[in-house]
């Protein structure tokens, strides 16, 4: 083919240019250390790229996102370790004083006391803080004080039940907080299922226990209340009887009883069993309550009124003894008369008109009619007597049992500690030596047993009552349940808690793993190889010398040169 | 006498006659006439000439004259060796006709018969045509690369600033009532309006510089064909069969080869020496002396954007479509498909996530426990200002009638009324209008913002319009939105009493674009106040008065192709440009791709043939805006919390809420959903708390229902006992809820676009990828026609170019024969010498 003088030249040009603008490329990619320059270079390389740049951002995201969730389940989780240790203590503290002396008060003002301190310390965590000073327990109200409480023992919740979410993965979220209801105030009474009480205002010594539901498929989650009644006619010793009643069905029937009471008696109805234990005495009432949620403060709140509270202190005690024996002088007809004097009233004369072949029985009787017409009171249905005293609630009932007359305080009296004065024991009479035995029983305690009218002066027998032992065992046996039922949530919390952080652990490991090998593809598509990179560099280097020197040759030939 | 005529070659004959030997005449011929006397007869004229002698002198003179030429013409082609339009030119030497002297025919001499042009045409045509190819190729390869460097480069692309976006939700997500996060999120939210505009503002000067590129272009071309015509001029006068002006010609095919590197154009040769040069479809840019000149001008359907013309007939023709090649043809074809569409895809990247994020975060309660507002605006949100009232008294407010009407606004129904008094004066008949018992504040869905001013909330959240009292008439102003229903206030269904007189005043306000189909309201003829979302661009030739506004009520449906609006007389065709597809016929309004196109109605009509253009996300990048400045006012929670009464018995869980309908009035009234003891077994009472009302009643329960009321949505889990009672209610305080921030943020990883196919990420994707994809086939097809237009030139040059070695050559056999003439010449004198001296 032919070739012109200005092809030959052209043809070196657009060579020698080829060459440079390769080499040129060549450059850019390894100063750049990438590939691919320009979307162009590789469009669905380019497109990949962005993909993994945007997977890579997110998985970093989440990081961030992971472990903002586990510093805020870090503290929450050492908040909550401790409020059980907290809580550990109070149990201890609350066996403690379940077995102090009957009538150590001291001591169990200091246990109170301390337990106390320990109520203050778990508000306090309750009420923790952030680095942000954001509420922990508050739900969504972080700015809002999580738990306030009025002073008189009432304790309030101003948070919500919000619990914050925290996105880890592109499918995933963890929990990052509970909220205080959650943690310090859903916490069942009792068993979990059922929680049982005996009456504040109960006279006798009984307690009732934990219980436990038997039959689940039969048990419903109702009220009901156990109810003891004293047999009539009256017994030595004295028996009762006690009924189950459902409140919240209603109804003025027993569900199960009049049963016969005997101490340590296994009491089953609606699938559950429960034993109730000790003395009553007519009226006495406990509570069986399907659990209702009570707040942790609340329980140790209770308990440390209970342990400052002396209790009611009722008093039981008989005025009596063999009277006729005890000059009671039923030939001649005595009249002998006492005083009694209760919570600041005094019943006063008693005159006890003796008749002539009065048995001791008639004796008692007429002791208890005087009582009774002395205190002004109406006779009761069953005979006895009730006297209210000066302060309200607070009454001593008396009654005859066999030979004796028996006397019951009720309603608690902190003053006096519901205590029996019998004095002024007058025998008109002849011999005047009549005798009055006064004992006490149960939780009763006498100074002196007698009265002796013939002795010179009233001699005083004060009967005192002490704190109804029964009553804080109940209390304490109540809140034992309570708080470890409270522990229980708490390290449920703590356990769901140990399992989140193990979710984001796990889910972190994912991500790790994920975003190695996004990175590895992303620069095996983009990355340049160095070694390939340098050889073609060479080549082209030289290739492009070539070009220039064969240029330089080829345009110097010429026959011009030879004319 | 007998003629014989002999072709030489065509068109050229030389002449002998059968001369008898007594004659005496013979020779060439000197004159060759047509004879007057008789026509179709020539005369032709001899030279007398005598003798037998053949002439040296005459011989060698004949061949001095012809190597000269040679020589000259040999040394022309060395001197445009550099020329790359330079075809060699090659010189024609023919032997003069023989004469018959004695023996035999003695030759003449020569004659240097025709300088001629080496070319090949059709190799002429083929250099032009991949020439057009090349720089169009060229020309659009380097603006695409500039697009991908303002969309790719790692500086300037959009995703760094889009995940630091969604980063930023995260990071409040994270930690809601803490204020660093927010303060961070509405800086990422800043930088994202900066990253969106910065990248329009850069496609929006492209543009600019494309259309004054094509300004130059053309009145470069111009430039072209106007010299074009004066060639073709020169060269038809000088042209002639034999003897054509071969440097001219080569000036002419360089101007050619210069203008179809500028535009695709087809060329015709004519024989006297014209050459038409036709471009597009068949118009004719250049004939005989004559040349059309090329116009910009704006285009007709879209005025930002130029297009261009050619007189034709009369009248301005738009050839835009039908020029290609070239640079001109590569500009365009940027334009039409590179840039613009690259500008449709950013900028409903960015109305989708405005769109998304805005509907999000309007279901969401701020710090302050108000509902949110708008996070980003883009292109238009359709506020509409106008009032109605007028002089009531005197337009049929007659004493003792009751003139009711309705308000219709985004899917509410708004019932006003006012019994005239005798005592009323404008001003109170206005103020009853207005705020009295039956009037507009009376609406459940109205409230009293306490400063004079009545809000209506709108179905879509965030819409509203607000109404106060200006003098007796009722101005109204639109927020938010724009409303998928349309931003239309239309009072309707106005009645007075018997007399049905009553009539008001209607009247646009400030310079939103409101249209009214009346200006009064009667009873007969509701008024319309008609939003201005987006208006269409009428085309500039457009002879009616018609009008056509467009609004975007669903992103995920949205394209990126441009739509055009065309009324044939009857009805309106709404034609997706991007397939060419009809999507839609008839009068209006229209819901297609996620866009609602509301044409006007009677008396403001179009007529056939007017059309108008919508390209709805071209500016959505340059419009995206950051409204938020108060880290407070970003919602991160849900309005609503459910709890669970702390004395329930049973142990049944709520969920957390969920918003099902964040417009529902009743949304954060406290509901209690109750386990009555008075209901049947395992049912329950959806109750609202403060006026006792039972909702929904007993509903039977079982393990995983949801309840729905008010808006919202929770769910039962478990086992609840009769008694126990589960709140819904307004969620106050709730600084550290983040649940609307978490449905923000995971929007991230939601395909919303695309009807549900595409993330934002993934649409911005796109964007880069189809620009490479292009860019690289170009850059391959410019390889490709490069190496083609090559192999043309090498042709080209093969046959036309100098080689100086074979001019060499040349040079030195006409230099030896100019010398041997010579000797010849010297010969002849010395034989006419020995002549003389013998005689």
């Amino acid at each position: 083919m032919r070739v012109s003088t200005s092809l030959i030249h052209m043809q070196g040009v657009q060579n020698m240019l080829r060459q440079q603008e390769e080499l040129l490329q060549t450059q850019n990619q390894l100063s750049s250390g990438t590939k691919l320059l320009t979307p162009s270079d590789d469009p669905g390389a380019a497109a990949r790229i962005i993909d993994l740049d945007e997977a890579i951002s997110q998985i970093e995201q989440y990081g961030e996102n992971a472990s903002y969730a586990t510093q805020r389940l870090n503290l929450e989780e050492a908040t909550l370790t401790s409020v059980n240790n907290v809580l550990q203590r109070v149990r201890e503290l609350s066996i403690q004083a379940a077995n102090t002396g009957a009538n150590d008060l001291q001591s169990e003002r200091i246990i109170a006391s301390e337990i106390e301190e320990k109520l203050q310390e778990l508000f306090d965590y309750a009420n923790t803080r952030d680095e942000n000073g954001d509420y922990i327990f508050s739900g969504f109200q972080s700015k809002t004080q999580a738990f306030t409480t009025d002073g008189d023992g009432n304790y309030f919740y101003n948070g919500d039940e919000g619990q914050l979410a925290i996105q880890i993965g592109p499918s995933r979220q963890v929990i990052s907080s509970d909220s205080g209801t959650e943690v310090f105030q859903m916490i069942r009474k009792g068993n979990g299922d059922f929680s049982v009480d005996a009456n504040g205002t109960n006279g006798g010594t009984a307690r009732i226990s934990t219980g436990s539901v038997v039959t689940p498929s039969v048990y419903q989650a109702h009220d009901f209340s156990i109810v003891f009644d004293e047999v009539t006619p009256a017994t030595i010793p004295v028996t009762h009887t006690y009924s189950v009643f459902n409140n919240t069905l209603g109804g003025a029937a027993p569900i199960a009883g009049p049963t016969l009471y005997n101490d340590g008696n296994v009491i089953a109805f609606n699938g559950i069993e429960v034993e109730i234990s000790g003395d009553p005495v007519d009226g006495d009432v406990f509570t069986v309550e399907a659990s209702r949620n009570q707040d942790i403060f609340t329980t140790l709140s209770n308990l440390i009124d209970s342990l400052e509270t002396p209790g009611t202190g009722d008093v039981r005690g008989i005025i009596g003894g063999d009277f006729i024996n005890n000059g009671f002088d039923n030939v001649l007809g005595d009249a002998v008369s006492f005083d009694i004097d209760f919570d600041g009233v005094t019943i006063t004369p008693v005159n006890v008109a003796v008749g002539i072949g009065d048995t001791n029985t008639v004796i008692a009787q007429s002791t208890l009619d005087a009582i009774g017409l002395a205190a002004g009171v109406a006779v009761n249905t069953d005979g006895s007597y009730t006297v209210p005293g000066t302060t309200a609630g607070v009454d001593v009932t008396f009654r005859r049992v066999g030979d004796n007359v028996e006397f019951i305080t009720r309603g608690g009296s902190q003053t006096n500690l519901n205590s029996l004065q019998v004095s002024n024991l007058i025998d008109p009479g002849l011999d005047g030596d009549a005798v009055l035995e006064i004992s006490g029983s149960g939780n009763s305690v006498t100074t002196q047993a007698t009265i002796d009218a013939a002795v010179a002066g009233d001699v005083v027998n004060v009967l005192n009552g002490v704190p109804h032992r029964s009553y804080l065992s109940q209390q304490i046996d109540n809140a034992l349940n309570n708080i470890d039922q409270s522990m229980n949530s708490i390290i449920n919390t703590q356990t769901s808690i140990g399992g989140r952080i193990n979710s984001i652990d796990s889910q972190l490991d994912d991500n790790e793993a994920k975003s190695v090998y996004l990175q590895t593809v992303r620069s095996e598509i983009e990355d340049l190889d160095y070694a390939e990179a340098i050889s073609r560099m060479t080549f082209q280097t030289t290739a492009l010398q070539v070009a220039q020197q064969t240029f330089v040759r080829v345009q110097a030939l010429n026959l011009f040169e030879f004319l | 006498m007998a003629c014989i005529f002999h072709e030489v070659r065509r068109n050229s004959y030389s002449i002998a006659t059968s001369f008898g030997e007594n004659t005496g005449y013979f020779g060439q011929p000197k004159i060759i006439r047509l004879d007057q006397s008789s026509p179709g007869r020539i005369k032709i004229y001899f030279r007398k000439e005598r003798g037998y002698m053949p002439d040296l002198l005459n011989i060698s003179i004949s061949g001095l004259r012809a190597y000269q030429g040679a020589l000259s013409t040999t040394s022309h082609n060395i001197a445009n060796v550099g020329n790359e339009d330079y075809t060699r030119q090659r010189i024609e030497l023919d032997a003069r006709v023989p004469i018959k002297q004695g023996p035999g025919f003695f030759g003449q001499g020569v004659d240097l018969s025709s300088i001629n042009r080496i070319i090949d045409e059709f190799n002429s045509i083929n250099v032009r045509d991949i020439t057009s190819n090349t720089s169009r190729l060229s020309t659009f390869e380097s603006f695409s690369s500039r697009v991908e460097t303002i969309i790719a480069d790692d500086q300037s692309s959009l995703m760094p600033s889009l995940d630091g976006f969604f980063n930023a939700l995260n990071d409040v997500a994270n930690d809601p009532s803490a204020d660093a996060p927010r303060v961070a999120l509405l800086g990422a939210a800043e930088i994202l309006e900066q990253r969106l505009a910065s990248m329009g503002n850069e496609f929006q000067a492209l543009e600019t510089e494309i259309n004054g590129v094509v300004r130059s272009e053309v009145s470069e071309i111009n430039a072209i064909t106007t010299e074009l015509a004066r060639l073709n001029e020169t060269l038809i006068s000088l042209s002639s069969v034999d003897n054509r002006p071969n440097d001219l010609l080569d000036q002419r095919d360089a101007l050619l080869k210069q203008l179809s590197e500028k535009i695709s154009v087809t060329v015709v040769e004519q024989t006297n020496g014209n050459l038409n040069v036709l471009v597009g479809t068949g118009q004719l840019l250049v004939t005989n002396g004559t040349s059309l000149n090329l116009q910009v001008q704006q285009d007709a359907a879209q005025p930002d954007q130029v297009s261009i013309g050619i007189q034709s007939s009369g009248s301005v023709v738009d050839i835009s479509s039908s020029l290609v090649g070239g640079e001109l043809g590569g500009l365009l074809d940027l334009r039409d498909n590179l840039l613009n569409p690259a500008q449709n895809r950013l900028g409903r990247t960015a109305i989708a996530l405005a769109e998304e994020m805005n509907a999000q975060h309007v279901q969401g309660y701020d710090l302050n426990g108000n509902f949110g507002g708008n996070l980003f605006s883009t292109v238009s949100t359709g506020h509409l200002q106008a009032q109605f009232g007028g002089d009531y008294l005197n337009n049929g407010f007659d004493v003792g009638d009751t003139v009711s009407f309705d308000l219709l606004f985004d899917g509410r129904t708004v019932n006003v009324s006012h019994t005239v008094l005798a005592t009323d004066t404008n001003q109170d008949i206005a103020n009853a209008l207005l705020f009295g018992a039956t009037g507009i504040n009376n609406d459940a869905n109205v409230t009293d913002n306490g400063d004079g001013t009545y809000t209506l909330a709108g179905t879509a959240p965030g819409v509203s319009m607000t109404f106060e009292l200006f003098g007796s008439n009722i101005q109204f102003e639109t927020a938010g939105g724009p409303s998928p229903l349309g931003n239309n206030l239309v009072i309707t269904n106005m009645l007075d009493g018997v007399a049905n007189d009553a009539v008001m005043d209607l009247s646009s306000l400030g310079s939103s674009s409101t249209a009214l189909s009346s200006g009064v309201v009667t009873s007969a003829s509701p008024g319309t106040f008609i939003g201005p979302s987006t208006v269409a661009i009428p085309n500039q030739n457009n002879i009616g008065i018609g009008e056509v506004n467009f609004s975007i009520t669903d992103v995920s449906a949205l394209t990126v192709s441009d739509y055009e609006v065309t009324f044939d007389g009857a009805n309106y065709n709404v034609v997706r440009l991007s397939d060419s597809i009809t999507v839609a016929s008839g009068a209006g309004p229209f819901a297609v791709d996620g866009l609602e196109i509301v044409t006007s109605t009677a008396p403001i009509s179009p007529v056939a043939g007017d059309s108008f253009y919508i390209s709805p996300t071209k500016l959505g990048a340059v419009s995206f805006q950051s409204l938020i400045d108060n880290s407070s006012e970003i919602a991160a929670a849900i309005p609503v919390r459910a709890t669970a009464n702390i004395n329930n018995i049973g142990s049944a869980e709520i969920s957390p809420t969920t918003i099902t309908d964040a417009t529902d009035g009743d949304l954060t009234r406290t509901i209690d959903v109750f386990f009555d003891s008075t209901n049947p077994a395992g049912t329950f009472d959806v109750v609202d708390r403060a006026s006792g009302t039972v909702l929904q009643n007993d509903v039977v329960y079982f393990n995983g229902i949801n309840v729905n009321q008010n808006g919202w949505q929770v769910q039962l889990t478990g086992s609840p006992l009769v008694g126990d009672i589960y709140t819904v209610q307004n969620n106050t305080n709730a600084v550290a809820d983040n649940r609307n921030a978490l449905l923000m943020a995971g929007k991230q990883t939601q395909a919303i676009m695309d009807n549900g196919n595409t993330t934002f990420e993934q649409s911005y994707n796109t964007l880069v990828s189809e620009i490479g994809v292009v860019t690289q086939q170009v850059k391959i097809n410019l390889a490709v026609e490069e190496s083609l237009l090559q192999g043309a030139i090498e042709r080209r040059e093969s046959i036309s170019g100098v080689n100086l070695d074979e001019e060499a050559a040349d040079l030195i056999r006409y230099q030896q024969a100019y010398q041997a003439l010579s000797r010849v010449i010297q010969t002849s004198q010395e034989l006419f010498n020995s002549l003389l001296s013998a005689v």
